[in-house]
């Protein structure tokens, strides 16, 4: 039975994990373009 | 119906299913007379085996159109798949462990079906590792397309070897028979389904993070030529 439940609870923690680093990936292209848009805005500024 | 619409959609459908599938395999499936309750990893290792499976056929289809076509959408479709393959081939591993234990009362053997699902597994990491050690090669997705062709021979490789050489693996689905009563029949097209659908989301997901990562490079690359520029 520990097996059983080892399996499906590692299952799911890999797939937890795999979205976790998707939104990582997505957070630091996020951060990127804020940066882009910030040195855009700097740019016309001045 | 928009992009995200759908991907919301899927979402859900993806928790109904999965929700279905663990409540089929935990209440409505018979538990085996030999293996006991252990044997109800089956349902999830085989759904896991055969998404991983159409990840890389995935990959080989994206390869090949990507070699005609030369457009980039088809090299990021052919990454995603590998990815997302990866991810279901190491849940094959682990639950094949987990499995193996009890019932071979070893964890690991260098077993025909266990060894060409390793070698299956490492190629798709060498694939991905191809990828960053040459992304700044422009003939990049040209290479990762050829590798993604030649890895998928390692997958009809994974399906035959349990028929070709002889293993300790058990053969569940022959030509002839399935060695499942109809409820555990049930179970598994339901955990199949539930595993596709949660590739298709994935994959739908990392599909558009690496469009937009793409097109975030390019507006890099204009705006380091515009510095270039004025700078002269």
């Amino acid at each position: 039975m520990i097996y059983l439940a080892m399996a499906y609870i590692i299952f799911w923690l890999i797939i937890f994990f795999y979205l976790l680093r998707l939104n990582k990936r997505l957070s630091r292209i996020e951060d990127e373009l804020k940066e882009i848009l910030r040195q855009k805005g700097s740019e016309r500024g001045s | 119906m928009g992009y995200d619409k759908l991907l919301k959609l899927m979402f859900v459908g993806v928790f109904v299913l999965m929700v279905s599938s663990l409540y089929m395999i935990f209440v409505y499936a018979p538990v085996e007379k030999t293996m006991g309750w252990v044997q109800k990893i089956f349902y999830y290792h085989l759904a896991a085996a055969f998404t991983a499976f159409l990840a890389f056929f995935v990959v080989f289809v994206s390869a090949i159109i990507y070699l005609v076509k030369k457009e980039s959408k088809y090299d990021i479709v052919g990454e995603s798949a590998a990815e997302i393959g990866i991810v279901f081939t190491t849940i094959v591993l682990i639950s094949g462990v987990l499995w193996a234990k009890p019932i071979w009362n070893i964890w690991w053997t260098w077993d025909p079906r266990l060894t060409t699902t390793f070698i299956l597994w490492l190629i798709y990491i060498a694939y991905l590792l191809l990828r960053i050690n040459l992304r700044d090669n422009v003939n990049m997705p040209t290479y990762a397309a050829i590798f993604g062709i030649i890895g998928f021979l390692d997958v009809p490789l994974v399906f035959m070897s349990i028929r070709w050489w002889r293993t300790i693996h058990p053969v569940v689905i022959r030509r002839t028979s399935i060695g499942l009563t109809k409820e555990m029949i049930n179970v598994l097209i339901i955990s199949i389904i539930a595993n596709i659908f949660l590739f298709v989301v994935l994959l739908m997901l990392r599909v558009r993070i690496g469009k937009v990562q793409n097109e975030l490079e390019v507006i890099k690359s204009i705006m380091e030529e515009e510095l270039d520029r004025s700078k002269v």
